[in-house]
């Protein structure tokens, strides 16, 4: 019973604010009432315009994912496999590391301008962050057991990386992959808020400024779609993978069924 | 502390069924007396214990501590685990960590650290005052624990597998030391185990759980000798006698 | 020689820089002389550290309003099945807004003041503080509660005693994540139309104060660090009994 109160709470809270923007008591040049965010996103003109911008968003969001997922993936596998590599590196990293990726935006706009490729650059950089941990990670916590039956078995270094190391740190890696993937989306929106002429976070920004309370509202939704696309995207991609080759994503036993 | 069940019974729900853990559990343990109940693992002992700790309201039945209703936690109780790192505070020292019980009580700060201080001397840990007790072994944990039992103070132990996960030297330690602090502070313990030698020697009187819902299979009482000792009581032949009289209501409790 | 080999990077990548600065002649990329030189000024002359000083005010203000919301809501949650039946759906319904989601509407309503950052950079941060008091509230071990019920301790108390110093390393977890999030929503905020370091930067950009502008970036990742190793030493100093930090037992 609790669980169907649970499922009806969010729609109550629409209500709730519906109401109080009917009745007055929510300014509602400020916050716009619920009903009319979802006609501005039904109104044919402005619909087009969140899905093309949307558009825009995605694209960059898959851009600096391939970009900063690729990255982090070699660096991070390096970074694993040669610990000499990793422990020259180290440094540098620990220095790039805790810079927040949006300080990062005007650099990029200096060198790449204010196009797409700004935007791209930005998510990639703050990508490859999350994936080159959870790969090196990933790298470094396979079973050394693994290692010497891969020796025992009279394989190469070669082989074994590609046979053994590589499928054992890949469990891991997804994981990372699926924190990168988040990071791609919210960074892509910060960079079109700060330098963008189109895309979601541009769009919010401006309707925002020009008083267009419902547009910037149902652009903040949009975000939160986009963001919702790429997760479902993922999770499916992801069970795609897991049913064709059972075992290779990790396994997770669940309660008296086989893997 | 006297404790009287009386016709206990406990459900669980689940989504679509009802579970009966526990049914028509009966049976008293009087003042100063040391019972153990014996069954396998899963026989829903621990249920039980909980019940009479109230912590738990059974569905049937009820629970009288000194003829008086049982309702919620009774002061004069004090329950003992099989997972002892689970139930010391890690971020509390030794003697933080007996302290516990006695914060609950009104009485001066002073007592209250002589009094741990004396249980804590008790069980043969009066040099690990100042330790946490991840630096500790398994069994001086369980010490610790004891400790915490007996400092506050309660009438009724109740003690859910505490040796089961020590080491077999370790474990004849603390039973030898359980019986020591019984026979000297005069409470009640209740005592669950799976082992049956272990609840031959240390108890007056044993209680077979068996079945599903569990009920209560067999009673025997133990009238060895006491003070017990660890080699000659286990070898007399009365001890063999028991053992087999257990085994085989555990038997009969299983094949129920 | 070991100990100076972590070094080494560093120096090949200075070089390496220096060596593509003289190369690409180009203002975009000044070398390492000039940006160390920028970054003493900007600090001399108090620019920097105020800026920075201000970005980290935000950031606290916005971890502070949301470990004030997140943590009792998570614990919460985490203990009582009702609340999470209760409050799950809706949860799940906002998580997937991107954490600067809320700067648009938020500009407008509260100017950029401190209830601007309170509102964005504490809801950013909410979500991550909020997870991790759930985890921690659902792994309290039931024993822990149990004995204390036991031993006489009313609910005050275990809250107090038992419930908040247990859940605290998963807190410290939770903080740790939530850290470089408040952080950056703070400079983006800054950024789209508030002070700070995030407005100092882009100001330099456009003003094609170049070497100043990367000195800002790395003050601005030194903060970062310096919030991060800040909370580690708070983490080490208060929560050394968690598993983490725990000794191996001398055998008796």
């Amino acid at each position: 019973m609790i669980a169907q109160v649970g499922r009806l709470f969010p729609l109550g809270l629409l209500l709730v604010w519906e109401s109080l923007c009917r009745l007055g008591v929510i300014d509602a040049r400020f916050v716009p009432a619920p009903s009319a965010i979802l006609a501005c996103l039904v109104t044919p003109g402005s619909a087009g315009d969140l899905l093309d911008q949307m558009g825009h968003t995605l694209l960059r969001t898959l851009g600096g994912f391939v970009l900063g997922g690729a990255a982090g993936l070699g660096l991070g596998l390096t970074c694993g496999v040669c610990r000499r590599f990793d422990k020259a590196l180290l440094p540098l990293l620990e220095i790039l590391r805790p810079i927040p990726s949006v300080a990062i935006i005007p650099v990029a706009i200096l060198f790449l301008g204010l196009g797409n490729g700004m935007n791209v650059a930005v998510a990639a950089f703050a990508c490859a962050w999350p994936v080159f941990v959870a790969v090196r990670d990933a790298v470094r916590a396979v079973d050394p057991l693994l290692c010497d039956t891969a020796r025992i078995c009279g394989l190469t270094q070669g082989r074994a990386f590609r046979l053994v190391v590589l499928p054992a740190s890949l469990p891991g890696a997804v994981t990372g992959l699926h924190t990168a993937l988040g990071i791609a989306v919210a960074v892509a929106i910060s960079s079109e808020m700060v330098a963008s002429s189109d895309g979601l976070g541009h769009l919010a920004i401006t309707a925002s400024f020009s008083h267009r309370e419902p547009l910037a509202w149902a652009a903040v939704l949009a975000m939160g779609l986009a963001g919702g696309i790429c997760s479902l995207v993922f999770s499916f991609l992801r069970r795609l993978v897991e049913r064709s080759r059972p075992g290779l994503l990790g396994v997770q036993y669940r309660k008296g069924k086989r893997p | 502390m006297r404790l009287q069940a009386q016709d206990l019974g406990m459900d669980y729900r689940r989504t679509n069924a009802t579970v009966a853990v526990l049914d028509n559990i009966s049976f008293t343990l009087a003042d100063g007396e040391f019972l153990s109940l014996l069954g396998p693992s899963g026989a829903g002992k621990t249920t039980l214990l909980r019940c009479l700790a109230g912590l738990e309201q059974p569905t049937r039945g009820v629970a009288r501590i000194d003829g008086r209703p049982l309702c919620g936690a009774t002061p004069g109780m004090a329950m003992v685990f099989q997972d002892y790192a689970a139930t010391l505070f890690p971020w509390r020292t030794v003697l933080g960590n007996v302290l516990f019980g006695l914060e609950c009580r009104n009485m001066p700060g002073s007592e209250r650290k002589d009094r741990a201080r004396a249980a804590l001397a008790d069980v043969g840990l009066a040099d690990f005052t100042a330790h946490h007790p991840w630096e500790l072994s398994g069994g001086m944990q369980q010490r610790v624990a004891l400790a915490r039992a007996v400092a506050s103070g309660a009438r009724l132990l109740l003690m859910d597998e505490p040796f089961a996960s020590v080491d077999a030297l370790t474990r004849i330690e603390l039973e030898d030391l359980l019986l020591r602090l019984w026979s000297e502070r005069g409470a009640s313990v209740l005592f669950v185990t799976h082992d049956v030698d272990e609840a031959i020697y240390l108890s007056d009187r044993v209680l077979v759980l068996g079945g599903s819902p569990a009920r209560i299979v067999g009673a025997v009482s133990v009238s060895l000798a006491r003070p017990r000792e660890q080699l000659r009581t286990r070898g007399e032949s009365a001890f063999a006698t028991l053992r087999s009289e257990l085994f085989s209501l555990l038997n009969k409790g299983t094949a129920v | 020689m070991t100990r100076l080999r972590p070094l080494i990077g560093l120096l090949a990548a200075a070089l390496l820089w220096e060596a593509a600065s003289r190369a690409a002649g180009t203002r975009a990329m000044p070398t390492p002389g000039e940006i160390a030189s920028a970054f003493v000024d900007l600090v001399l002359n108090g620019t920097l550290l105020r800026a920075l000083g201000l970005t980290l005010g935000h950031t606290t203000l916005g971890l502070g309003a949301a470990i004030s919301l997140g943590v009792p809501l998570g614990l919460w949650m985490g203990c009582s099945r009702t609340a999470r039946a209760l409050l799950t759906p809706t949860m799940e319904l906002v998580r997937p807004l991107p954490p600067p989601a809320l700067i648009p509407p938020a500009m407008l309503l509260l100017g950029f003041g401190p209830a601007m950052y309170v509102t964005v950079v504490g809801f950013a941060a909410c979500f991550p503080l909020l997870l991790a008091a759930m985890d921690a509230g659902r792994a309290m071990p039931a024993p822990l509660l149990d004995t204390a019920r036991s031993l006489g301790a009313g609910r005050l108390r275990i809250a107090t005693r038992v419930i908040a110093p247990a859940c605290l390393p998963g807190l410290a977890t939770g903080l740790r994540t939530a850290l470089p999030v408040a952080l950056i929503v703070a400079v983006l905020t800054e950024m789209v139309g508030g002070d700070g370091a995030g407005r100092l930067i882009l100001r330099l950009q456009r003003t094609w104060r170049i070497p100043e502008m990367y000195a800002c970036v790395i003050g601005l990742g030194l903060a970062g660090w310096a919030l991060a190793a800040g909370l580690s030493f708070l983490e080490r100093r208060i929560l050394f009994w968690a598993p983490a930090y725990q000794r191996l037992p001398p055998q008796p």
